[in-house]
């Protein structure tokens, strides 16, 4: 095939993956709109898969944002000290953190821990025949497994990513304060609040609800690709953690420049 | 009972030996009414075939129709189909659990996701049936935990639970003490006579040759056909 052809096909490998992708989120996000799917089996999936996904790695979280704090703010803060722009240190808090690191490695952090798991555990579903058995007592397992993990995924990275940018503000903070060169507590919370627009708000739904509607979606397809060997149980956790960090880098990109552009 | 709707029914289905696994299931007839009992028992190294799958509609047969209360699976929406599935318990001749669930969580999950019963009275069911097999409580902990010959009594408690209006039993026996299938038997002919239609696929004498059971359709398989026993043809 020449390179042109190569090239091609891998285009509409690409769109139909994305359209694909697209179906499935469209098909989750319908069923979860409509409150009888929401049966007492699904809640409690949905909760059990929020607490893995979101509380039990909020520790790991915080850990990352507390040294991201301490490393990212105390740098800023102290580069605009020595120019003498403090006005600026909210604004650009706002712009490296809340815009861009925070979403980002809160998702990095989420597809490796939760994504490959989710999809691996899937995927072992799969090859144990353990779909059909659900299929069997009446159980769909579009409703019962992917809805809830894929909202839960939403839901975990949009808490956790809250939760990281007020521990590297406050991580980063505290280290500046202690090394003299900050603020009052109020003058640096004041400076942030001041750098913050509603362009960042939707900036940053979008960067962790979108992103986690998608990773979580991803992990499900590639979990429920399988066939029916458990070697193929490796590779679509592999899959599914690099096509995540794909969707991730893609809709950061283009949210930013649809946003700030 | 001229009115009655068959529970199951198998219209002349067939299923070529490419479609899954190998097996081959060939022009198979069977009309289960309510109170009804099938017995069907299988060759001697052709023990897995697909007669539950098709019988619960989750694989299409090549030909023929399968029937499920009246409404052919083929032509019914998926969400009636998922409905209706609720209705069928089963004995999974393999593996027939979910891994990350605990073995009471699995027997009760078709009742609580299906219906607004309370938890207290599923699981309330569960161990009075539970204990009618001889098990003194429903096994805790998940199920790779449990002593197979414990898994497969809850899997009996997970097929006669919520009263289903069909039971299909894939060789419920295996592995299991000869002491423990008389009260399977017993069971099973109870359910029937509360309106289940059973269909019980079997290896084992001591079920095919139950007393019991003597008003079970009797149907062996040979070579992918499903007939009356040779002696009964005969006689």
């Amino acid at each position: 095939m020449s390179s042109i052809g190569h090239i091609g096909e891998r285009l509409l490998d690409g769109i139909r993956n994305t359209c694909h992708l697209a179906a499935v989120v469209w098909t989750l996000l319908r069923l979860a709109a409509t409150p009888h799917y929401w049966v007492r089996t699904v809640r409690a999936v949905l909760v059990r898969q929020i607490l893995f996904t979101g509380v039990e790695a909020l520790s790991f979280v915080s850990l990352v944002a507390f040294l991201t704090g301490v490393a990212v703010v105390v740098q800023i803060q102290d580069f605009i000290t020595n120019l003498g722009q403090r006005a600026f240190l909210g604004p650009i808090l706002v712009t490296v953190i809340v815009r861009e690191l925070a979403p980002l490695l809160v998702n990095f952090i989420v597809i490796g821990r939760s994504g490959a798991a989710m999809a691996t555990e899937l995927a072992n579903m799969k090859v144990m025949r353990e779909i059909n058995i659900l299929e069997a007592q009446g159980v769909d397992p579009l409703t019962y497994l992917a809805m809830p993990r894929v909202l839960a995924m939403a839901v975990s990275i949009f808490g956790l990513t809250m939760a990281f940018i007020l521990i590297s503000f406050v991580s980063g903070y505290l280290s500046g304060f202690l090394m003299g060169s900050g603020d009052a507590p109020f003058l640096f919370a004041n400076s942030v609040l001041i750098g913050l627009h509603s362009k960042d708000v939707y900036n940053l739904l979008t960067k962790t609800l979108l992103t986690g509607l998608l990773t979580g979606t991803i992990c499900v397809i590639e979990g429920l690709s399988v066939g029916g060997s458990i070697t193929e149980v490796p590779q679509a956790a592999t899959r599914a953690v690099v096509r995540s960090i794909k969707a991730l880098f893609l809709i950061s990109a283009v949210v930013s420049v649809l946003t700030y552009f | 009972m001229s009115g009655a709707v068959p529970i199951l029914e198998f219209l002349n289905v067939s299923l070529r030996p490419a479609s899954r696994d190998g097996a081959e299931m060939r022009d198979i007839r069977l009309r289960l009414m309510p109170g009804d009992i099938a017995l069907v028992r299988l060759e001697l190294g052709n023990e897995s075939i697909p007669l539950a799958d098709l019988a619960m509609g989750l694989i299409p047969p090549d030909s023929g129709s399968v029937m499920f209360q009246g409404k052919a699976w083929a032509h019914m929406n998926p969400d009636r189909e998922i409905r209706l599935r609720s209705r069928i318990g089963r004995v999974f001749n393999e593996h027939g659990w979910i891994s990350n669930l605990s073995v009471p969580d699995n027997i009760t999950l078709c009742e609580r996701h299906n219906t607004l019963r309370p938890e207290d009275d599923i699981f309330e069911e569960a161990e009075s049936i539970a204990r009618a097999f001889g098990l003194d409580d429903i096994p805790a902990g998940r199920p790779a935990a449990i002593h197979p010959r414990d898994l497969r009594r809850a899997e009996w408690v997970r097929a006669f639970l919520g009263n289903p209006s069909l039971i299909v039993l894939e060789r419920p026996t295996l592995g299991v003490s000869i002491e423990h299938i008389p009260l399977l038997i017993r069971t099973a002919v109870e359910a029937a006579s509360g309106g289940s239609a059973l269909l019980w696929l079997t290896t084992e004498d001591p079920v095919w040759s139950s007393e019991s059971l003597n008003k079970a359709q009797r149907y062996e398989m040979r070579g992918g056909l499903m007939q009356p026993p040779e002696g009964s043809r005969h006689g």
